[in-house]
Protein backbone atom coordinates (compact mmCIF):
# COMPACT_ATOMS: atom_id res chain seq x y z
CA UNK A 1 0.00 0.00 0.00
CA UNK A 2 1.07 3.52 -0.62
CA UNK A 3 1.69 5.50 2.49
CA UNK A 4 -0.62 8.34 3.37
CA UNK A 5 2.05 10.96 3.10
CA UNK A 6 3.12 10.03 -0.39
CA UNK A 7 3.84 13.06 -2.54
CA UNK A 8 2.36 11.55 -5.68
CA UNK A 9 -1.25 12.02 -6.60
CA UNK A 10 -3.40 8.96 -5.94
CA UNK A 11 -6.80 8.22 -7.41
CA UNK A 12 -8.59 9.83 -4.48
CA UNK A 13 -6.84 13.10 -5.27
CA UNK A 14 -7.83 12.84 -8.90
CA UNK A 15 -11.45 12.46 -7.85
CA UNK A 16 -11.22 15.51 -5.61
CA UNK A 17 -9.64 17.59 -8.35
CA UNK A 18 -12.25 16.48 -10.87
CA UNK A 19 -15.19 17.39 -8.69
CA UNK A 20 -13.83 20.78 -7.71
CA UNK A 21 -13.04 21.55 -11.32
CA UNK A 22 -16.71 21.01 -12.11
CA UNK A 23 -17.75 23.32 -9.29
CA UNK A 24 -15.42 26.07 -10.45
CA UNK A 25 -16.39 25.60 -14.10
CA UNK A 26 -20.10 25.84 -13.36
CA UNK A 27 -19.66 28.87 -11.14
CA UNK A 28 -17.50 30.65 -13.68
CA UNK A 29 -19.95 29.90 -16.50
CA UNK A 30 -22.87 31.17 -14.45
CA UNK A 31 -21.02 34.33 -13.47
CA UNK A 32 -19.81 34.99 -17.02
CA UNK A 33 -23.42 34.87 -18.17
CA UNK A 34 -24.13 37.47 -15.50
CA UNK A 35 -21.39 39.76 -16.79
CA UNK A 36 -22.45 39.73 -20.46
CA UNK A 37 -24.87 42.70 -20.18
CA UNK A 38 -22.10 44.82 -18.65
CA UNK A 39 -19.37 43.94 -21.13
CA UNK A 40 -19.70 47.17 -23.06
CA UNK A 41 -18.77 49.30 -20.07
CA UNK A 42 -16.63 47.04 -17.95
CA UNK A 43 -14.93 44.51 -20.18
CA UNK A 44 -11.49 44.57 -18.49
CA UNK A 45 -13.05 43.92 -15.10
CA UNK A 46 -15.32 41.07 -16.12
CA UNK A 47 -12.58 38.43 -16.07
CA UNK A 48 -11.35 39.62 -12.69
CA UNK A 49 -14.89 39.56 -11.32
CA UNK A 50 -15.45 35.97 -12.42
CA UNK A 51 -12.05 34.78 -11.23
CA UNK A 52 -12.53 36.36 -7.81
CA UNK A 53 -15.27 33.87 -7.03
CA UNK A 54 -13.36 30.80 -8.22
CA UNK A 55 -10.50 31.46 -5.79
CA UNK A 56 -12.10 29.89 -2.68
CA UNK A 57 -12.80 26.72 -4.66
CA UNK A 58 -9.29 26.48 -6.00
CA UNK A 59 -7.73 27.16 -2.58
CA UNK A 60 -9.87 24.51 -0.91
CA UNK A 61 -8.90 22.01 -3.58
CA UNK A 62 -5.22 22.87 -3.39
CA UNK A 63 -5.11 22.66 0.41
CA UNK A 64 -7.14 19.48 0.50
CA UNK A 65 -4.88 17.68 -1.96
CA UNK A 66 -1.66 19.52 -1.11
CA UNK A 67 0.54 17.75 -3.63
CA UNK A 68 2.50 18.40 -6.76
CA UNK A 69 0.45 18.48 -9.95
CA UNK A 70 -2.85 19.71 -8.59
CA UNK A 71 -2.86 22.92 -10.57
CA UNK A 72 -1.73 21.15 -13.71
CA UNK A 73 -4.49 18.52 -13.60
CA UNK A 74 -6.97 21.29 -12.80
CA UNK A 75 -5.79 23.07 -15.94
CA UNK A 76 -5.92 19.95 -18.07
CA UNK A 77 -9.51 19.15 -17.09
CA UNK A 78 -10.52 22.78 -17.58
CA UNK A 79 -8.90 22.77 -20.99
CA UNK A 80 -10.58 19.50 -21.98
CA UNK A 81 -13.96 20.92 -21.12
CA UNK A 82 -13.32 24.09 -23.05
CA UNK A 83 -12.25 21.95 -25.99
CA UNK A 84 -15.48 20.02 -25.84
CA UNK A 85 -17.47 23.20 -25.37
CA UNK A 86 -16.19 24.59 -28.63
CA UNK A 87 -13.11 26.57 -27.68
CA UNK A 88 -10.15 24.27 -28.41
CA UNK A 89 -7.75 27.21 -28.54
CA UNK A 90 -7.91 27.46 -24.73
CA UNK A 91 -6.18 24.10 -24.19
CA UNK A 92 -2.55 25.08 -24.96
CA UNK A 93 -2.88 28.19 -22.80
CA UNK A 94 -4.09 26.32 -19.74
CA UNK A 95 -1.35 23.73 -20.21
CA UNK A 96 1.33 26.42 -20.27
CA UNK A 97 -0.31 28.26 -17.38
CA UNK A 98 -0.60 25.10 -15.33
CA UNK A 99 3.03 24.21 -15.95
CA UNK A 100 4.29 27.67 -15.00
CA UNK A 101 2.16 27.63 -11.86
CA UNK A 102 3.54 24.22 -10.96
CA UNK A 103 7.09 25.48 -11.39
CA UNK A 104 6.41 28.32 -8.96
CA UNK A 105 4.90 25.88 -6.48
CA UNK A 106 7.76 23.44 -6.85
CA UNK A 107 10.29 26.23 -6.27
CA UNK A 108 8.65 27.26 -3.02
CA UNK A 109 8.02 23.64 -2.09
CA UNK A 110 5.10 24.50 0.16
CA UNK A 111 1.87 23.24 -1.31
CA UNK A 112 -0.16 24.26 1.70
CA UNK A 113 0.98 27.83 2.01
CA UNK A 114 -1.31 30.70 1.09
CA UNK A 115 1.37 32.78 -0.53
CA UNK A 116 2.71 30.30 -3.02
CA UNK A 117 -0.74 29.02 -3.97
CA UNK A 118 -1.97 32.57 -4.56
CA UNK A 119 1.05 33.40 -6.72
CA UNK A 120 0.70 30.18 -8.71
CA UNK A 121 -3.00 30.74 -9.26
CA UNK A 122 -2.39 34.32 -10.40
CA UNK A 123 0.18 33.14 -12.93
CA UNK A 124 -2.08 30.38 -14.19
CA UNK A 125 -4.99 32.77 -14.62
CA UNK A 126 -2.95 35.51 -16.23
CA UNK A 127 -2.13 33.12 -19.03
CA UNK A 128 -5.54 31.48 -19.13
CA UNK A 129 -7.45 34.76 -18.88
CA UNK A 130 -5.46 36.34 -21.66
CA UNK A 131 -5.92 33.68 -24.28
CA UNK A 132 -8.75 35.90 -25.52
CA UNK A 133 -6.32 38.72 -26.09
CA UNK A 134 -3.82 36.57 -27.88
CA UNK A 135 -6.48 35.07 -30.12
CA UNK A 136 -7.71 38.58 -30.82
CA UNK A 137 -4.23 39.72 -31.74
CA UNK A 138 -3.88 36.89 -34.22
CA UNK A 139 -7.27 37.07 -35.91
CA UNK A 140 -9.42 39.92 -34.66
CA UNK A 141 -11.78 40.19 -37.62
CA UNK A 142 -12.44 36.48 -37.84
CA UNK A 143 -12.95 36.04 -34.12
CA UNK A 144 -15.48 38.84 -33.94
CA UNK A 145 -17.43 37.75 -36.98
CA UNK A 146 -17.77 34.15 -35.81
CA UNK A 147 -18.88 35.27 -32.38
CA UNK A 148 -21.60 37.47 -33.94
CA UNK A 149 -20.31 40.45 -32.05
CA UNK A 150 -21.82 43.55 -33.56
CA UNK A 151 -22.45 47.22 -32.99
CA UNK A 152 -21.44 48.82 -29.71
CA UNK A 153 -20.12 45.60 -28.26
CA UNK A 154 -17.79 45.15 -31.21
CA UNK A 155 -16.38 48.65 -30.83
CA UNK A 156 -15.97 48.09 -27.10
CA UNK A 157 -14.16 44.80 -27.69
CA UNK A 158 -11.73 46.36 -30.09
CA UNK A 159 -11.19 49.31 -27.82
CA UNK A 160 -10.53 47.24 -24.73
CA UNK A 161 -8.48 44.56 -26.39
CA UNK A 162 -6.13 46.62 -28.49
CA UNK A 163 -5.44 49.76 -26.43
CA UNK A 164 -2.36 49.18 -24.26
CA UNK A 165 -3.80 51.22 -21.38
CA UNK A 166 -6.86 49.02 -21.14
CA UNK A 167 -4.76 45.87 -21.38
CA UNK A 168 -2.65 47.06 -18.46
CA UNK A 169 -5.84 47.88 -16.56
CA UNK A 170 -7.12 44.39 -17.26
CA UNK A 171 -3.88 42.80 -16.04
CA UNK A 172 -3.94 44.84 -12.85
CA UNK A 173 -7.61 44.02 -12.35
CA UNK A 174 -7.00 40.29 -12.75
CA UNK A 175 -4.03 40.25 -10.40
CA UNK A 176 -5.85 42.36 -7.82
CA UNK A 177 -9.07 40.41 -8.18
CA UNK A 178 -7.38 37.08 -7.66
CA UNK A 179 -5.33 38.32 -4.75
CA UNK A 180 -8.44 39.64 -3.02
CA UNK A 181 -10.29 36.47 -3.96
CA UNK A 182 -7.55 34.34 -2.43
CA UNK A 183 -7.63 36.43 0.75
CA UNK A 184 -11.39 36.02 0.91
CA UNK A 185 -11.11 32.32 0.18
CA UNK A 186 -8.43 31.87 2.81
CA UNK A 187 -10.61 33.53 5.42
CA UNK A 188 -13.48 31.31 4.37
CA UNK A 189 -11.34 28.20 4.65
CA UNK A 190 -10.08 29.16 8.09
CA UNK A 191 -13.60 29.87 9.27
CA UNK A 192 -15.32 26.77 7.98
CA UNK A 193 -12.94 24.04 6.91
CA UNK A 194 -9.89 24.22 9.14
CA UNK A 195 -11.91 24.36 12.32
CA UNK A 196 -13.93 21.32 11.33
CA UNK A 197 -10.75 19.45 10.49
CA UNK A 198 -11.38 18.86 6.80
CA UNK A 199 -8.14 20.44 5.72
CA UNK A 200 -4.91 21.54 7.33
CA UNK A 201 -2.97 24.70 6.65
CA UNK A 202 0.68 25.22 7.21
CA UNK B 1 -37.13 -5.11 -26.12
CA UNK B 2 -34.69 -3.14 -24.03
CA UNK B 3 -31.73 -4.92 -25.54
CA UNK B 4 -32.65 -3.59 -28.93
CA UNK B 5 -31.70 -0.07 -27.95
CA UNK B 6 -28.78 1.14 -29.96
CA UNK B 7 -25.69 1.84 -27.91
CA UNK B 8 -23.01 3.81 -29.63
CA UNK B 9 -19.48 3.11 -28.53
CA UNK B 10 -18.25 5.84 -26.12
CA UNK B 11 -15.11 6.32 -28.17
CA UNK B 12 -17.21 7.18 -31.21
CA UNK B 13 -19.33 9.52 -29.12
CA UNK B 14 -16.24 11.27 -27.84
CA UNK B 15 -14.88 11.70 -31.36
CA UNK B 16 -18.17 13.16 -32.55
CA UNK B 17 -18.29 15.42 -29.51
CA UNK B 18 -14.81 16.82 -30.11
CA UNK B 19 -15.40 17.26 -33.85
CA UNK B 20 -18.64 19.04 -33.08
CA UNK B 21 -16.83 21.27 -30.61
CA UNK B 22 -14.41 22.30 -33.35
CA UNK B 23 -17.12 22.75 -35.97
CA UNK B 24 -19.35 25.11 -34.01
CA UNK B 25 -16.39 27.44 -33.81
CA UNK B 26 -16.66 28.09 -37.53
CA UNK B 27 -20.41 27.99 -38.07
CA UNK B 28 -22.83 30.86 -38.57
CA UNK B 29 -26.41 30.81 -37.30
CA UNK B 30 -27.97 28.80 -40.11
CA UNK B 31 -25.15 26.29 -40.10
CA UNK B 32 -25.52 25.99 -36.34
CA UNK B 33 -29.17 25.08 -36.78
CA UNK B 34 -28.17 22.32 -39.19
CA UNK B 35 -25.60 21.01 -36.71
CA UNK B 36 -28.31 21.10 -34.06
CA UNK B 37 -30.35 18.95 -36.42
CA UNK B 38 -27.64 16.32 -36.34
CA UNK B 39 -27.55 16.39 -32.54
CA UNK B 40 -31.31 15.90 -32.43
CA UNK B 41 -30.99 12.93 -34.78
CA UNK B 42 -28.30 11.57 -32.48
CA UNK B 43 -30.60 11.93 -29.47
CA UNK B 44 -33.46 10.18 -31.25
CA UNK B 45 -31.22 7.32 -32.36
CA UNK B 46 -30.21 6.87 -28.74
CA UNK B 47 -33.84 6.68 -27.70
CA UNK B 48 -34.10 10.01 -25.88
CA UNK B 49 -37.37 11.08 -27.44
CA UNK B 50 -38.51 13.31 -24.63
CA UNK B 51 -35.30 15.28 -24.44
CA UNK B 52 -35.25 15.58 -28.21
CA UNK B 53 -38.77 17.00 -28.24
CA UNK B 54 -37.97 19.53 -25.53
CA UNK B 55 -34.84 20.62 -27.34
CA UNK B 56 -36.70 21.08 -30.61
CA UNK B 57 -39.14 23.45 -28.91
CA UNK B 58 -36.30 25.31 -27.22
CA UNK B 59 -34.26 25.59 -30.41
CA UNK B 60 -37.16 26.89 -32.48
CA UNK B 61 -37.90 29.50 -29.82
CA UNK B 62 -34.30 30.66 -29.63
CA UNK B 63 -33.91 30.70 -33.39
CA UNK B 64 -37.05 32.82 -33.76
CA UNK B 65 -35.86 35.15 -31.04
CA UNK B 66 -32.51 35.52 -32.71
CA UNK B 67 -34.15 36.67 -35.92
CA UNK B 68 -36.37 39.16 -34.11
CA UNK B 69 -33.32 40.53 -32.32
CA UNK B 70 -31.35 40.84 -35.54
CA UNK B 71 -34.10 43.01 -37.02
CA UNK B 72 -34.18 45.53 -34.19
CA UNK B 73 -32.04 48.66 -34.12
CA UNK B 74 -31.72 49.08 -30.36
CA UNK B 75 -28.18 48.57 -29.14
CA UNK B 76 -29.22 46.88 -25.93
CA UNK B 77 -31.45 44.38 -27.67
CA UNK B 78 -28.59 43.59 -30.02
CA UNK B 79 -26.57 42.58 -26.98
CA UNK B 80 -29.17 39.93 -26.26
CA UNK B 81 -28.41 38.52 -29.68
CA UNK B 82 -25.08 37.49 -28.23
CA UNK B 83 -26.95 35.38 -25.67
CA UNK B 84 -29.13 33.63 -28.20
CA UNK B 85 -26.16 32.98 -30.44
CA UNK B 86 -24.22 31.45 -27.55
CA UNK B 87 -27.21 29.27 -26.70
CA UNK B 88 -27.48 28.05 -30.28
CA UNK B 89 -23.77 27.39 -30.26
CA UNK B 90 -23.71 25.34 -27.07
CA UNK B 91 -26.83 23.31 -27.75
CA UNK B 92 -25.42 20.74 -30.22
CA UNK B 93 -22.54 20.03 -27.86
CA UNK B 94 -24.70 19.81 -24.77
CA UNK B 95 -27.10 17.42 -26.50
CA UNK B 96 -24.35 15.03 -27.54
CA UNK B 97 -22.69 15.31 -24.14
CA UNK B 98 -25.98 14.43 -22.48
CA UNK B 99 -25.93 11.07 -24.28
CA UNK B 100 -22.34 10.47 -23.22
CA UNK B 101 -23.33 11.33 -19.66
CA UNK B 102 -25.77 8.44 -19.51
CA UNK B 103 -23.26 5.79 -20.53
CA UNK B 104 -22.57 3.57 -17.50
CA UNK B 105 -19.19 4.57 -16.13
CA UNK B 106 -17.87 1.02 -16.33
CA UNK B 107 -18.58 0.99 -20.04
CA UNK B 108 -17.10 4.45 -20.49
CA UNK B 109 -13.85 3.55 -18.76
CA UNK B 110 -13.60 0.14 -20.41
CA UNK B 111 -13.98 1.71 -23.81
CA UNK B 112 -11.77 4.74 -23.34
CA UNK B 113 -8.89 2.83 -21.77
CA UNK B 114 -8.53 1.03 -25.09
CA UNK B 115 -7.31 4.18 -26.77
CA UNK B 116 -4.61 4.60 -24.14
CA UNK B 117 -5.87 7.68 -22.39
CA UNK B 118 -3.87 7.88 -19.14
CA UNK B 119 -5.91 6.17 -16.45
CA UNK B 120 -5.85 9.08 -14.04
CA UNK B 121 -7.08 11.59 -16.59
CA UNK B 122 -9.71 9.05 -17.58
CA UNK B 123 -11.02 8.60 -14.04
CA UNK B 124 -11.12 12.33 -13.48
CA UNK B 125 -12.84 12.90 -16.78
CA UNK B 126 -15.55 10.28 -16.32
CA UNK B 127 -16.31 11.43 -12.79
CA UNK B 128 -16.39 15.04 -13.90
CA UNK B 129 -18.84 14.32 -16.68
CA UNK B 130 -21.14 12.59 -14.24
CA UNK B 131 -20.96 15.32 -11.65
CA UNK B 132 -22.68 18.13 -13.59
CA UNK B 133 -26.28 16.93 -12.98
CA UNK B 134 -25.45 15.98 -9.39
CA UNK B 135 -24.19 19.45 -8.74
CA UNK B 136 -27.37 20.95 -10.13
CA UNK B 137 -29.38 18.72 -7.84
CA UNK B 138 -27.25 19.63 -4.82
CA UNK B 139 -27.42 23.34 -5.47
CA UNK B 140 -31.20 23.16 -5.77
CA UNK B 141 -31.34 21.54 -2.37
CA UNK B 142 -29.02 24.20 -0.94
CA UNK B 143 -31.06 27.00 -2.46
CA UNK B 144 -34.22 25.55 -0.98
CA UNK B 145 -32.88 25.39 2.55
CA UNK B 146 -31.21 28.78 2.32
CA UNK B 147 -34.49 30.25 1.14
CA UNK B 148 -36.16 28.91 4.27
CA UNK B 149 -33.59 30.75 6.34
CA UNK B 150 -33.92 33.90 4.25
CA UNK B 151 -30.38 33.69 2.86
CA UNK B 152 -31.02 32.73 -0.74
CA UNK B 153 -29.63 34.55 -3.77
CA UNK B 154 -33.14 34.68 -5.16
CA UNK B 155 -34.30 37.13 -2.49
CA UNK B 156 -33.43 40.69 -3.54
CA UNK B 157 -32.54 41.88 -0.04
CA UNK B 158 -29.52 39.58 -0.04
CA UNK B 159 -28.07 41.32 -3.08
CA UNK B 160 -26.97 44.10 -0.75
CA UNK B 161 -24.23 41.94 0.73
CA UNK B 162 -23.18 39.67 -2.11
CA UNK B 163 -20.06 38.30 -0.41
CA UNK B 164 -22.05 36.94 2.52
CA UNK B 165 -24.68 35.41 0.25
CA UNK B 166 -21.92 33.87 -1.83
CA UNK B 167 -20.43 32.39 1.32
CA UNK B 168 -23.75 30.90 2.38
CA UNK B 169 -24.16 29.27 -1.00
CA UNK B 170 -20.64 28.10 -1.68
CA UNK B 171 -19.68 26.68 1.70
CA UNK B 172 -22.44 24.04 1.82
CA UNK B 173 -21.73 23.20 -1.78
CA UNK B 174 -18.04 22.70 -1.08
CA UNK B 175 -18.83 20.65 2.01
CA UNK B 176 -21.08 18.38 -0.03
CA UNK B 177 -18.41 18.09 -2.71
CA UNK B 178 -15.87 17.06 -0.09
CA UNK B 179 -18.23 14.39 1.21
CA UNK B 180 -19.07 13.12 -2.24
CA UNK B 181 -15.44 12.90 -3.28
CA UNK B 182 -14.63 10.93 -0.11
CA UNK B 183 -17.50 8.54 -0.73
CA UNK B 184 -16.56 8.10 -4.35
CA UNK B 185 -12.95 7.44 -3.46
CA UNK B 186 -13.99 4.81 -0.91
CA UNK B 187 -16.28 3.06 -3.33
CA UNK B 188 -13.72 3.25 -6.13
CA UNK B 189 -10.93 1.79 -4.03
CA UNK B 190 -13.11 -1.14 -2.96
CA UNK B 191 -13.52 -1.82 -6.66
CA UNK B 192 -9.76 -1.91 -7.08
CA UNK B 193 -9.17 1.31 -8.95
CA UNK B 194 -5.57 1.51 -7.76
CA UNK B 195 -4.68 -1.82 -9.29
CA UNK B 196 -2.15 -0.95 -11.98
CA UNK B 197 -3.05 -3.49 -14.66
CA UNK B 198 -5.62 -3.01 -17.40
CA UNK B 199 -9.14 -3.46 -16.11
CA UNK B 200 -11.41 -6.13 -17.43
CA UNK B 201 -15.04 -5.34 -17.94
CA UNK B 202 -18.41 -7.02 -18.25
CA UNK B 203 -19.19 -4.83 -21.23
CA UNK B 204 -18.24 -6.05 -24.67
CA UNK B 205 -16.34 -3.23 -26.29
CA UNK B 206 -15.93 -3.27 -30.01
CA UNK B 207 -16.61 -0.85 -32.81
CA UNK B 208 -19.54 -2.14 -34.85
CA UNK B 209 -20.68 -1.18 -38.32
CA UNK B 210 -23.27 1.07 -36.80
CA UNK B 211 -20.66 3.14 -34.98
CA UNK B 212 -18.63 3.58 -38.13
CA UNK B 213 -21.69 4.57 -40.12
CA UNK B 214 -22.50 7.14 -37.44
CA UNK B 215 -19.13 8.82 -37.93
CA UNK B 216 -19.51 8.68 -41.70
CA UNK B 217 -22.97 10.19 -41.42
CA UNK B 218 -21.60 12.96 -39.22
CA UNK B 219 -18.76 13.77 -41.58
CA UNK B 220 -21.01 13.79 -44.63
CA UNK B 221 -23.59 15.87 -42.78
CA UNK B 222 -21.10 18.49 -41.70
CA UNK B 223 -19.50 18.71 -45.14
CA UNK B 224 -22.94 19.30 -46.62
CA UNK B 225 -23.70 21.88 -43.95
CA UNK B 226 -20.60 23.88 -44.70
CA UNK B 227 -20.90 23.55 -48.46
CA UNK B 228 -24.55 24.30 -49.00
CA UNK B 229 -25.85 26.39 -46.13
CA UNK B 230 -24.83 29.99 -45.99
Amino acid sequence: MKSKNSTKLISKDYLTIGLYTVVSLVISFALSMLTIPFLVWAYPFATAFVLFFTCPIYLLMAFKVGKKGTLFIFGVINGLFYTIMGAPFVLPFVLVGGLLGEIVLAKSGKYRSFKSQAVAYIIYNLIYGFCNYIVMAISAEYYLSTMQVEGALRDAYIKYMTTPVWIVVAIVAVVGGIYLGCLFGYKLLKKHFVKSGFISIG
Amino acid sequence: MKNKKIEIDPRIQLIILILMGCLVLFANVNQLMALNGFSLLFLILNGKYRKAFNSIVFLVLIYGMHHVIQQSDQQFIKLLGFFTFLALRFMPILLIASVLQDVPSGRLIASLQKIKIPKNILITFSVTLRFFPIMQYESEAIQMSSKLRGLSFKQPKNWLHPLNSFEYTIVPLMMRTLKISDELAASASTKGIDYPAMRTSIYVIQVKWFDVSMVVLFVVWSICVFLFIR
